[in-house]
């Protein structure tokens, strides 16, 4: 009877333990947001426009491209050093922002937007 | 005197305004869903017609730029009035306006192919730009208030950004050929 009951407390033990360890481990809250997580930032194609034009990030932050447009678009640097595929409907397009960027699209000249990476 | 000269000024002004609005609604058709659908395919199929053209035609690349933005998006929406169609079960109907927007592209078509390198740039951009002033008036002031369709509506209310951006382009693409 005490051989069972000392195996339920050194179980119960283990498993606070391993439990405490765990909390060390992850810090206790693994909820909070790292200063240094890149965010992601969504830019809309829809009914010919960048939507927004122009945005404001972090260096390091990531910039999605989404085609809501029915016609293909594509997102390509201003001096053409870079460019997406053409996006059809539904396509997207990510970019890790390091430098400030103006951009256009290649298959319609008159769409046009920034990238600005703040402080 | 003065008033009598402001009076018979004012009734020429009213008469001359009058018949200015009775002779536009004279000639403002007036079309079904059937016909609007098939006005909204055949202006479509005409500038993919003439970009193909210019494709073949031109060696500037600005213009085969421009012609095959037209391609693509003329025919996306082509196929997006096809499908409503098609899940509506109308038939698009023949009509005054989808023959004489045939004919006009088929006169307009022999002037293309009877100019030939700079000539034919020029000319092509021209009647792009001229072509979608057109069909934007068209859409917006015929075809989008006759629409009864709900669905048809949207999609024309969804084509005149891509029509206004066209016309941009077209303008831009004017302005350098003319440099």
């Amino acid at each position: 009877m005490n051989t069972v009951r000392n195996h339920s407390v050194s179980l119960a033990i283990f498993v606070v333990g391993l439990a405490c360890v765990f909390l060390v481990l992850t810090g206790f809250n693994n909820t909070d947001v790292n200063p240094n997580t890149p965010t992601k930032h969504v830019v809309t194609i829809y009914q010919m426009k960048f939507n927004p034009e122009n945005i404001s990030v972090k260096k390091g932050d990531i910039v999605e491209w989404v085609n809501k447009d029915f016609v293909p678009h594509d997102v390509t640097e201003i001096n053409k050093k870079w460019t997406s595929k053409p996006l059809n409907e539904g396509d997207t397009f990510s970019k890790v922002v390091t430098k400030s960027f103006k951009y256009f699209c290649s298959i319609h000249l008159v769409m046009k937007g920034s990238v600005t990476v703040k402080d | 005197m003065k008033t009598k000269f402001i009076t018979k000024t004012l009734a020429i002004l009213v008469i001359a305004l009058f018949s200015s609005v009775c002779g536009f609604a004279q000639d403002t058709p007036q079309l079904t869903d059937p016909e609007i659908a098939k006005v909204a395919v055949v202006a479509n199929q005409i500038d993919v017609d003439y970009a193909k053209l210019a494709i073949d035609r031109s060696k500037n690349p600005d213009v085969r730029e421009f012609a095959n933005t037209m391609i693509a998006d003329h025919s996306a929406i082509i196929k997006q009035a096809v499908a409503l169609v098609t899940k509506l079960g109308v038939v698009p109907q023949d009509n005054a306006m989808s023959k004489s927007l045939l004919q006009q592209a088929d006169e307009t078509t022999k002037k293309l192919k009877a100019a030939k390198g700079k000539a034919f740039d020029k000319a092509y951009i021209d009647n792009e730009v001229a072509y979608h002033k057109a069909v934007i008036g068209a859409v917006k002031t015929v075809l989008i208030p006759q629409s009864q369709n709900a669905e048809l509506k949207a999609l024309l209310e969804t084509a005149m950004p891509i029509l206004e951006t066209h016309l941009h382009h077209a303008e831009m693409a004017q302005s350098k050929i003319l440099k």
